[in-house]
């Protein structure tokens, strides 16, 4: 058996370097005689081999040494540091450990709060159907149906800095949506607020960056598209879906926040912020006033009542004086409506022409909102009962006549006194046969209204909450773009929003810890009260 | 060595100056690239005073330094290839290896030759001789680029090679000659007589 080809490999190897023994070398010289042009491949390699060797040798940068000596030095100073130190070496070590151990719980809970995901399949044009599909679910006494924008909470646990995990966070999100889409239209959202033990809570320092804690079990919902007016219209339309309020959508006042280390995060293509999930009642209102013209938008502001103005001065931070402006830019209407208003003036203008009879209650606006939340609460509500307040107007009579408009509550006997009729019993009935019973007196008398009585019935504060109470629970919303060019509107701090501490007591589980400042819109009081 | 091993701080100090040019350099010839091999240079003395207390008396000191050094240049070169993008249009020699013109082949001849360039004892013939071996040098890989540098740059034996490389002596032998017939390859425009 001859020998193999790495030995003949590792001959010639020798060979060149002048290496190979006596022996070995007549071996090979035989065979270059045979076969001389082997002699040049040889040759070759021995050219090879000296240029290699003729390669200059390079001084070394001067920072190799200084770096040396650097270490040098710092390894001296450790070394008599840790001679001093070490009696205390032992519980150093401890908390240097429980250091790095809160260090990474941190950035866990962080990644679990702040990576759930979903990719956002919706476009701007959808907002309306979802707008509809909100609707259509309230009238049958269902919570808006969710989009494909889906809401979500990852149950993975992936880091900030590790993009694997993320990716893998995001597989699972998505994952968890789809397996949700099977369940109660609008009922999504619903499972994903309510505690769950079997996951891990939050820690309120994790996320009191902002300020304040958010609910242990805030869901989270992401929002990734790469254009930013499209990610604005999808983040409308999936909190209007899930009834989320967002500083975009209407009311900031009911919540949104940001993470303190949003700009942070902007740069990186990502906006934070802590926002609240509402009540049917208040999706509804939010609804009505986005779809309502601008300019009837503001008589509604201008002719609630007190507490009614209230709400809406938080909610859009304008003063009641500044509402009769033409100019939305003017009166500090910010956000949305302002947008909205420059958008629909001419719808605007239009139902202030039509006046009341625009309107489908056929009268005023007052309390646009509110009445929406009402007649989405429950139409029993519409049953006026003692302690009720009613809104009444007789269109053209004279003040001295009957007066108007005026308020008025029904009294223990269910009735009312409007001077100088007689008491008239009201109570079991409905705002609208009220108005045909009030048509009706003044229909047998000499002096008529020109117009449609108006009668409405004032909401209770725990009403325009919505019937069901349910909490307003914190929702992280991340909205990620790479190709952002400005940072989003920023939100003030929620203290100075006064913000509504709308935690009702029967839902201990899920506080709303965002503010604790007085609201109008804190209930007062609860359902049953 | 041993002054360094018993706490002498100094001593390894003066181990650096020693041998800082030397190891340099071989890494400046294996990773091809003047910032890395600084970097990789520095890491690899920072290592060896970390672990001085690993060295065995067995070895000698620059073949232990230059063991640290490799490993570390290796896995950068191996990380610096899976980086690596191959142009479609690029020929290819023999062995499937782009000839066009290869980052660190460039690197090579563009940080290291032209850094000499105006060296008054180098004629331009020689000039040109240094520049394509260090570009046909830059174009092998790693493994052979290692042990071309071993044997025939630092002059380390078989014996050693085969230590830092952890291959028995008839297989570092095979591959020397393998590696070699690469250099040659490379380099065979160069050495063809001109007509």
């Amino acid at each position: 058996m001859g020998p193999s080809t790495e030995d003949i490999e590792a001959k010639l190897a020798a060979f060149v370097d002048g290496e190979l023994d006596a022996a070995g070398r007549d071996d090979i010289e035989k065979h270059l005689l045979a076969n001389p042009q082997h002699r040049k491949l040889l040759d070759d390699l021995m050219r090879g081999r000296a240029l290699l060797r003729d390669l200059p040798r390079e001084g070394a940068p001067p920072e190799i040494l200084d770096s040396i000596q650097g270490h040098l030095e710092r390894r001296l100073l450790l070394d008599e540091e840790s001679a001093a130190v070490a009696g205390r070496r032992g519980s150093g070590g401890l908390r240097r450990f429980m250091a790095v151990a809160a260090v990474l719980m941190l950035t866990a809970t962080l990644g679990l709060v702040i990576y759930s995901v979903l990719p956002s399949g919706k476009t701007g044009g959808d907002l309306a159907a979802a707008l509809e599909r909100s609707e259509s679910a309230a009238s049958t006494d269902a919570m808006p149906a969710p989009t494909e924008t889906r809401v979500a909470r990852s149950d993975a646990r992936p880091s900030a800095t590790d993009a694997d995990v993320r990716d893998r966070a995001i597989a699972a999100a998505t994952d968890a949506i789809r397996g949700a889409a099977g369940g109660t239209a609008g009922g999504e959202f619903a499972r994903m607020a309510e505690p769950d033990v079997a996951h891990p809570a939050v820690p309120d320092a994790a996320l009191a960056m902002g300020g304040g804690a958010v609910d242990e079990v805030a869901p989270v919902i992401v929002l990734a598209t790469d254009d930013r007016a499209a990610t604005e219209r999808d983040l409308s339309a999936v909190l209007l879906d899930n009834r989320v309020v967002y500083e975009q959508v209407a009311l900031p006042a009911l919540g949104a926040r940001r993470f303190a280390d949003a700009g942070a995060r902007e740069e990186a293509g990502e906006s934070i912020f802590v926002a609240k999930k509402i009540t049917r009642a208040q999706y509804q209102a939010i609804e009505q006033a986005l779809q309502s013209p601008a300019r009837a938008r503001k008589q509604a502001v201008a002719q609630a009542t007190q507490q009614q103005y209230q709400a809406f001065r938080q909610g859009y931070g304008v003063a009641k004086d500044e509402l009769g402006a033409t100019d939305a830019a003017k009166s500090g209407i910010g956000g949305v409506l302002a947008k909205e208003d420059a958008a629909t003036s001419a719808e605007g203008q239009a139902a202030q022409q039509m006046g009341a009879a625009a309107r489908p209650n056929g009268g005023k606006i007052t309390g646009v909102a509110m009445d929406s939340a009402k007649s989405a609460a429950s139409q029993p509500a519409d049953v006026i009962a003692s302690g009720d307040k009613l809104k009444v107007e007789f269109p053209g009579m004279m003040q001295s006549n009957v007066g108007g408009p005026q308020t008025v509550e029904v009294g223990a006997d269910g009735s009312i006194q409007i001077a100088p009729l007689e008491p008239i019993a009201v109570a079991g009935l409905t705002t609208d046969q009220v108005q045909q019973k009030l048509a009706g007196l003044f229909g047998e008398g000499k002096v008529s209204p020109s117009g449609p009585i108006v009668v409405e019935r004032e909401l209770s504060e725990n009403e325009a909450l919505g019937k069901e109470a349910e909490p307003l629970t914190d929702v992280v919303i991340v909205v990620r773009s790479s190709n952002f060019e400005e940072a989003a509107p920023a939100t003030q701090p929620a203290g100075e929003m006064g913000l509504p501490s709308a935690a009702p007591a029967t839902a201990p589980a899920t506080p709303a810890t965002s503010s604790t400042a007085p609201s109008s819109y804190a209930p007062s009081t609860q359902p049953g009260n | 060595m041993s002054a360094a091993r018993s706490g002498d701080r100094g001593a390894f100090g003066q181990i650096v100056v020693r041998y800082q040019d030397r190891l340099f350099t071989a890494v400046l010839r294996l990773v091809g690239d003047h910032d890395d091999a600084r970097e990789l240079t520095q890491e690899a003395f920072t290592r060896a005073l970390m672990s001085l207390d690993n060295f065995r008396g067995d070895a000698q000191p620059y073949t232990w330094l230059f063991r640290i050094a490799m490993n570390l240049a290796i896995s950068r070169l191996r990380k610096a290839s899976r980086r690596r993008t191959f142009s479609l249009d690029a020929p290819m020699n023999g062995n499937g290896r782009s000839t066009g013109a290869d980052d660190q082949a460039s690197s090579l001849v563009d940080r290291v030759s032209n850094a000499r360039a105006d060296a008054p004892d180098v004629t331009a013939e020689r000039r040109e001789a240094r520049q394509q071996v260090l570009a046909a040098l830059g174009r092998l890989d790693g493994e052979y680029r290692a042990i071309l540098v071993m044997r025939d740059i630092e002059g380390f034996d078989y014996q050693q090679m085969a230590e830092v490389l952890d291959l028995p002596l008839g297989t570092l032998k095979s591959r020397l000659f393998r590696a070699r017939l690469a250099l040659r390859d490379e380099l065979k425009g160069y050495m063809q007589p001109k007509t």
